[in-house]
């Protein structure tokens, strides 16, 4: 053919997000260690307010997901769509914008998250001026995809890529939609939609950045590195075909199986468990298209480490794709919810799936562009078995300690009381299962240095090719050989059609879910007594915000009578109407604290957060000293007022200068009580300890005004 | 006719699980049938492609194999 074409592909992108993905699964993991071992070793969290729990668990999680797994997404994509598609990069400023872009963002969350700035968004925890740069970064990289896949010199646009764009395009409007806020000042805002319905758009993006950040191009690659390392093309590329419409379609719906026996209305709930159930046929349609791919290849898994990484990583794939939607049956969640069952499960899909594929990736792939062999298949087999056994250390005492927790929670004595009053015996019991899941987590982060320690030697021992050539026709000439036309051929070529169709396929289910929530007022039924908060109870959850309580306590009682038995009436949707963001929460490590207004004085508050040991002996809370010393800054309740009136929160008009003096008065209510209990702190009305007791002696009480009355609910 | 006592309770639960999302009941049954067709379009159309474009896209990613190490 007269028309070949020469060019190179960019290997040094490749290599760099590879070792940004080896750097921040150290990172990532190192933060998850010291999260295990402060459940252990409560003393850990040094009583330093960088150092809490709250604050670096979001840490841990966003490292993980944005920096371990996202930097190995960003470099199994690049070499992977450079040669399916035959063609370079279309742009190496973008790419390299993309890396640095990127790594700036991970710098700004390790920085601004132990410094308190959170939206309390899970996944989504960084503040507005971050969203906006990583907006910035996403569309670089689309843009320098969506490029590269209309210059391409290969016709049709292979499985793997289809799972790309559906990522690219669905993120985009995930992150959209989840962080549309009213900035405060430069590091605070809030969300424009509150209580139940930012409950409803928050885990619609939680639960489809599972979907379409660790699944969908996780995918992507497994149908590229897999058949790679196997030499042999995947079992069924219909199947694949399907996997991937059925996959996209129904993943969107299912968000709000987060949300069950929570205030979310019914329908939303019932919605949500289906489609989730649902999900286990293109999820296994998929995980057995990888393992079928090895048929009559399994002696080969005995012998690659390569191939055994990937065939625990597809196993674990499996296995929680098949546990996530157990867990969304109602019954099911009613054991497993708010329990270490979850961090369980997502740590089977983050060590076995993404972990485990990253890493067989990566044994593939650094030798190839290092053009050598694996240093030592001795060391990666070492590093495979501290990987799928840590995994197993991990998961199986968090399995056993949710379980043990959740039955002590909801067990009775015959006389028809709770048998485990005080919430903390139920964690006590399984401080055990803890130390044993920082055993496990230490097995699979020890193996982490095993193979670095591997991939450095075999990088030494290769020649790194910074591009590697190659050449194939220009795409015309392969146009003009092709026959008949075929529907599905047009909308490969058509890539721009494809992702808008993909965009279509998310959009459906995204809009069924959320617009009926946005559009009807009655599907959040207004309580009259529930009002507005006080300026100093608002800074006050601005404390609980920024200490990251949200992370071990939940502020949801479901319907369940070990529930109102522990906490008091179930919660109410109409009770959230003015909190933005909602604080739900999703684990309970601590009790839920959604009644506990009024339940212990302030003196015991002010005694507990200075020494929570103090209060509740055994108990595993990190103390928070610095509440106690630092001044409450109150230079921005005007503004935190003006922002919540634009918001429709109904402060009376000019409330916004006459704030200060309210929140004044209050807090010289609030100290006065606690020196009537003998504290004799000076100064103690202007610390933020105040305003933090204000607003948990708020809590869950305005219900209360109305039972006086007359009783809310009938029984 | 224990049968159709059954299928007639069935009935009745139907109606009432469907009433009791108050005019929102066209959320029930719209999901499940863009699902359906959906579904069903997408195995009819992947069903139908012929198996040498098949083989070809099955075989994409070792294409380039000869230019690789």
């Amino acid at each position: 053919m007269s028309n070949i074409e020469h060019f190179k592909y960019d290997n040094e992108i490749v290599r760099k997000f590879a070792l940004a993905t080896i750097i921040f699964g150290v990172i990532g993991m190192t933060v998850g260690l010291l999260l295990a071992l402060q459940l252990v070793f409560p003393a850990l969290n040094f009583e330093l307010p960088y150092t809490t729990f709250g604050r670096i668990r979001p840490l841990h999680t966003n490292a993980v997901i944005f920096a371990f797994v996202g930097n190995g997404i960003f470099m199994g994509v690049y070499y992977s769509l450079q040669r399916l598609l035959k063609a370079p990069m279309y742009s190496k400023f973008l790419s390299n914008f993309h890396f640095w872009g990127w790594q700036a963002i991970i710098l700004a969350a390790a920085i601004t998250l132990p410094l308190g700035y959170t939206s309390s968004h899970e996944y989504a925890e960084l503040e507005w001026p971050i969203d906006i740069a990583i907006a910035v970064v996403w569309i670089a990289f689309g843009i320098n995809m969506m490029g590269t896949i209309l210059k391409r010199r290969e016709k049709h646009l292979y499985v793997a890529i289809w799972f790309y764009i559906a990522t690219w395009i669905t993120v985009t409007m995930l992150h959209v939609f989840n962080n549309l806020v009213i900035p405060v000042d430069f590091m605070k805002s809030y969300p424009v939609f509150a209580g139940v319905q930012d409950a409803l758009v928050q885990w619609w993006y939680g639960h489809n950045a599972v979907a379409f950040f660790l699944t969908t191009p996780y995918l992507g690659l497994m149908y590229y590195y897999l058949p790679k390392a196997a030499n042999r093309p995947v079992y069924s590329y219909r199947l694949s075909i399907i996997h991937f419409w059925a996959l996209i379609f129904i993943y969107i719906w299912a968000g709000p199986h987060h949300l069950l026996y929570t205030s979310l209305p019914d329908w939303a709930q019932s919605l949500g468990m289906v489609f989730s159930l649902m999900l286990i046929a293109p999820s296994w349609g998929g995980m057995l298209n990888g393992l079928l791919t090895l048929r009559g290849a399994w002696d080969r898994v005995r012998n690659d480490p390569v191939l055994k990484f990937m065939v625990v990583a597809v196993t674990a794939y499996g296995m929680s794709t098949f546990e996530g939607p157990m867990m969304s049956i109602k019954s099911f969640n009613a054991i497993t919810h708010y329990t270490d069952w979850t961090i369980a499960h997502v740590h089977v899909g983050a060590l076995g799936w993404n972990g485990m594929l990253t890493f067989g990736v990566l044994y593939w792939l650094i030798p190839k562009i290092y053009s050598t062999k694996l240093h030592s298949r001795k060391l990666a087999n070492i590093h495979f078995w501290m990987g799928t056994l840590g995994i197993m250390f991990y998961a199986i005492p968090l399995y056993w300690g949710g379980v043990t927790q959740q039955l002590m929670w909801k067990q009775f004595t015959p006389d028809g009381f709770l048998q485990y009053t005080n919430f903390l015996e139920t964690v006590t019991q399984i401080i055990p299962m803890y130390a044993l899941r920082a055993v496990g987590g230490t097995i699979y982060f020890l193996g982490l240095f095993v193979m670095i320690y591997n991939l450095f030697k075999t990088m030494r021992n290769g020649q790194f090719s910074r591009e590697e050539e190659s050449s194939a026709p220009a795409l015309t000439a392969a146009t003009a050989s092709h026959g008949k036309e075929h529907w599905h051929r047009w909308i490969e070529r058509k890539s721009l059609t494809l992702t808008g169709l993909a965009l279509i396929a998310v959009l459906i289910g995204g809009l069924v879910e959320l617009l009926p929530m946005m559009m009807l007022e009655k599907n959040v039924p207004k309580i009259a007594t529930v009002e507005p908060y006080t300026p100093l109870e608002l800074q006050g959850m601005d404390i609980y915000i920024r200490e990251g309580c949200v992370g071990c306590h939940s502020q949801m009682i479901r319907p369940f009578r070990s529930e109102t038995e522990r906490y008091g009436e179930f919660s109410k949707s109409g009770e959230f109407i003015y909190d933005r963001p909602f604080l739900w929460g999703s684990k309970r490590t601590g009790p839920d604290l959604h009644r506990v207004g009024g339940k212990y004085s302030d003196i015991w508050h002010y005694n507990h957060m200075l020494d929570p040991q103090s209060m509740s002996p055994g108990s595993i809370m990190p103390a928070y000293p610095w509440l106690l010393t630092d001044d409450l800054d109150t230079s921005t309740t005007a503004k935190k007022i003006k922002v919540l009136q634009m918001l429709n929160t109904p402060y009376p008009e000019g409330y916004a200068e006459i704030a200060h003096l309210e929140l004044r008065q209050q807090a010289e209510k609030v100290a006065e009580s606690l020196r009537n209990d003998g504290v004799q702190q000076e100064g103690v009305e202007n610390k933020e300890i105040i305003a933090l007791i204000a607003y948990l002696q708020r809590l869950g009480t305005d219900i209360k005004k109305m039972n006086e009355q007359a009783p809310l609910v009938e029984n | 006719m224990n049968k159709l006592r059954l299928l007639k309770t069935d009935n009745a639960m139907y109606k009432y699980i469907l009433d009791s999302v108050n005019q929102i009941d066209w959320m029930a049954i719209i999901p499940l049938i863009i699902f359906f067709s959906f579904f069903t379009g997408t195995v009819i159309v992947t069903m139908r492609k012929n198996k040498s474009f098949i083989s070809k896209m099955k075989n994409m990613p070792f294409e380039n194999e000869l230019s690789e190490n």
